[in-house]
């Protein structure tokens, strides 16, 4: 029997790989097109940039022929305005509500700008759009993004780029444990292991971009971080045992080989 | 023949006065799908494109997607 994760439905997308791919980094268009092939990932992101007729044709055609879920999202944008609007333009080219919302504060941290992300969400929302929010690991930010009408809740185990890991399982998992939404694991993994432990604290999804692109080997590591985080998913819902402090055998006592004792009839 | 100046993604341009959205993007030779464009930091659906005309000074912003997180 081959254990499978069940289908998921992020927005108006229904998929059944928990890895969603972020296309930022690659070599060429041509890798992404691998990259997807050999992850089997059915939901991939894009940027929103000015027109540039070969490299933007050769993208939109590509992601097009694999029939993958689209997801633009507003990379760049450092308010909720510049946001609003990247978001109307990403909704008229790619005829999709859903939507990666990223408010960045500062070019060094590239994290959230909390008050603009809420502003920015809310207002998509009333527009109808499905907003998918890119957050800190904060448990209250992500509580009231849901609350502002976010349909998807993706925060960062680590700054984007930086391939640190989940910096902070604990603050994930009560994300996850408190959500009435998709929780999904957006930016710092930076490798396999770090997919599994982001779906075994109970993610429903990994969003990855550099860890692949930038690998020596995307495409290994595209199906490396794939199974990662399938496997991961499956292991949360089969349930992990209770830690222990002291070991425990699992082999039985009963009916140990024994040198020392005599049968009773020989004495 | 009377024109009219617009800017696409910040390069000036010349256009035919009364020229239409749907002129310029078949001038430009854009793709059916995929592209959006804003004029003055609205967005004008591809419904409206036939109706909207272009005015003197109009900044247009073209977009389409490229490779990002």
């Amino acid at each position: 029997m081959n254990f499978l994760p069940e289908q998921v439905t992020f927005g108006e997308a229904k998929i059944n790989s928990r890895l969603i791919l972020g296309t930022g980094g690659a070599p060429s268009n041509q890798v992404i097109r691998e990259i997807i092939e050999a992850s089997g990932s059915e939901m991939v992101t894009v940027a929103i940039r000015r027109y540039h007729p070969q490299s933007s044709n050769s993208l939109y055609k590509i992601l097009e022929q694999l029939k993958v879920n689209v997801l633009p999202n507003t990379a760049g944008c450092y308010n909720a305005r510049e946001a609003i609007l990247t978001a109307q333009l990403a909704r008229e080219a790619l005829q999709t509500n859903n939507l990666k919302l990223e408010v960045i504060a500062d070019d060094k941290t590239l994290m959230p700008d909390p008050f603009e992300l809420l502003d920015a969400t809310e207002e998509l929302a009333n527009l109808g759009f499905k907003v998918f929010a890119y957050t800190n690991d904060d448990p209250v930010i992500a509580k009231r993004l849901e609350q502002c009408g976010a349909e998807v809740v993706m925060p960062l185990g680590s700054p984007i780029g930086t391939g640190l890991g989940i910096r902070n399982p604990h603050n994930i998992e009560m994300i996850v444990s408190n959500a009435k939404v998709p929780i999904v694991l957006d930016a710092g993994i930076g490798t396999a292991s770090d997919a599994t432990f982001a779906m075994e604290l109970g993610c429903d999804a990994v969003l990855v971009a550099s860890a692949i692109t930038k690998a020596k080997q995307p495409l290994m590591m595209a199906q490396a971080i794939a199974n990662a985080a399938n496997a991961g998913h499956l292991a949360r819902v089969a349930g992990r045992i209770p830690k222990r402090y002291w070991a425990q055998a699992s082999s039985p006592n009963e009916g140990m080989i024994n040198l020392d004792v005599k049968p009773a009839s020989w004495e | 023949m009377e024109v009219v100046k617009i800017s696409i993604n910040g390069a000036t341009m010349q256009i035919i006065k009364d020229s239409s959205v749907a002129d310029l993007v078949s001038q430009l030779e854009l793709p059916n799908a995929g592209v959006a464009l804003a004029i003055n930091g609205s967005v004008i659906p591809k419904s409206t494109w036939a109706s909207v005309i272009l005015a003197d000074k109009d900044r247009i912003e073209l977009i389409s997607i490229a490779q990002g997180g």
